[in-house]
């Protein structure tokens, strides 16, 4: 490698990682990636991202109902496993392992939901949900696909509407 | 300023801002040899963190990357001649590292691995190797400062306080700093969901929390300048050691430390690297054997 060559290769390489943060930080924004991951030095600037996830099934009357994620050794595996990716990758993670798993546990559902539940500091200062997210599936002829992802706003915990 | 930070640059075109970093004085060789060094052995220090972990990385640390470091750290300290292939053969192992870990890999890692990688495509050229990990210096210490900006959880205080909630290291610190009544309010919250406001009214603690990302916006490029960069150092290692003081993140305090010394002029700073890199290892041991200590 000629001196110019290793000159061109290093301020290359220096000038995407200085751009780079400025990318995570879009992804943190837009797609829910966690700050703290993927190189942005953006560790300490919030909460470690931490959640929970609801599983709900609904049958043919459109009836709700929750779903025990312990129902089958495979559905709690691809739930942990989903639910660890999500708060590192946010809305790039990929649900359908989750789905598939509900649906080989629970046949007797026509369409199934999984909530996410982000928790974290809100920017008045409280712990509480500060994003949801909720992910729809059906059955097709091809098996189960994601019908859905909505958005919907994240409810009030209780000591805040208490409050 | 810029101007005179500009000026003189040997490397002209579009990746000329490399020589920003430049070092204005001769000792690059020596604190290219002593970077080295030191990185040799800090992928020992970083990587012994990880023996024990019940888990496939962990599992991988002990039978195969930190043989390899403390083979690279053995041979590349005891033979000047083989340290070339000890830092490629540690740039390896940290790049393997990193795709096992992802993407729950830490920031610390990635600035190993881009450290690495800068020393081993520089080998022939160590003023550059210096100037582009000086560089790294710069690029995390404005980015960290402008990402607490942007995500605005240290205006208020909140993130300082909810870390003074969880984590102890934290709270003996913060202790000293917070009021009586604001330190037991925030104790008791305790981090549960459904708790808050973690906003401070304390006026010391909101001024602290901001001087944090202020700090590290503001000495990141000052770092660059030859008239400020005496007074960056040492106020961006005030910092660091004073963000440690709650974070008791040891092993990435003296890797940020050595990379700050890079930066001092006139002399070669980085010949404290033994110290650095002793300290790591003792806060390797120190994790393992005193874990009460709560260091990481």
């Amino acid at each position: 490698m000629t001196p110019r060559i290793r000159h061109k290769v290093v301020g290359l390489l220096l000038a995407v990682l200085i751009i780079w943060p400025l990318v995570q930080q879009q992804l943190v924004l837009r797609y829910r990636v966690s700050p703290w991951k993927l190189a942005g030095w953006a560790m300490y600037t919030t909460v470690m991202p931490r959640g929970n996830m609801a599983l709900t099934g609904i049958d043919a009357s459109g009836r709700r109902v929750p779903l025990d994620a312990r129902s089958s050794a495979e559905l709690f595996s691809t739930r942990s496993d989903f639910m660890s990716v999500r708060l590192m990758l946010g809305l790039f993670a990929d649900p359908l392992p989750v789905a598939r798993a509900m649906a080989g546990a629970h046949p007797a559902y026509q369409k199934w939901e999984i909530t996410v539940n982000e928790v974290g500091l809100s920017r008045r200062g409280w712990l509480e949900t500060i994003h949801q997210t909720v992910y729809s599936f059906k059955m097709t002829s091809t098996g189960v696909e994601q019908a859905n992802v909505s958005y919907p706003a994240a409810p009030l915990t209780r000591k805040r509407a208490e409050g | 300023m810029l101007s005179s930070v500009m000026t003189q640059s040997p490397s002209p075109g579009v990746f000329s801002f490399v020589d920003w970093a430049r070092a204005h004085d001769e000792h690059d060789p020596q604190r290219y040899d002593a970077l080295s060094s030191f990185m040799l052995l800090a992928m020992v220090s970083h990587c012994g963190m990880l023996i024990g972990r019940d888990v496939e990385l962990g599992r991988m640390a002990a039978t195969v990357l930190l043989p390899a470091y403390v083979l690279s750290a053995v041979v590349g300290l005891s033979s000047r001649s083989m340290r070339p292939y000890c830092l490629a053969l540690s740039l390896a192992m940290t790049t393997w590292w990193l795709v096992l870990a992802w993407p729950n890999f830490a920031n610390h890692l990635f600035l190993e691995w881009s450290v690495l990688l800068f020393l081993v495509l520089s080998q022939r050229d160590p003023e550059l190797g210096m100037k582009a990990a000086r560089w790294m210096i710069v690029i995390v210490l404005f980015h960290s400062g402008l990402q607490k900006m942007v995500m605005g959880q240290y205006f208020n205080g909140a993130f300082l306080a909810f870390n003074t909630a969880t984590i102890q290291n934290f709270s003996d610190f913060m202790g000293l700093v917070l009021s009586g009544d604001e330190f037991a309010r925030i104790r008791e919250m305790a981090g549960k969901p459904g708790t808050g406001p973690y906003a401070v009214s304390d006026p010391l603690f909101v001024v602290m929390s901001n001087l944090v990302w202020i700090g590290e916006m503001s000495l990141g490029p000052l770092l660059l300048f030859k008239k400020t960069r005496k007074f960056a150092v040492a106020a961006a290692i005030a910092l660091i050691v004073s963000i440690e003081l709650g974070a008791r993140e040891l092993i990435f305090g003296c890797l940020f430390g050595a990379l700050l010394a890079g930066f001092y002029p006139r002399k070669n700073a980085l010949a404290i690297w033994p110290v650095l890199a002793g300290v790591q290892l003792l806060a390797m041991f120190a994790f393992h054997l005193f874990p009460q200590l709560r260091l990481n």
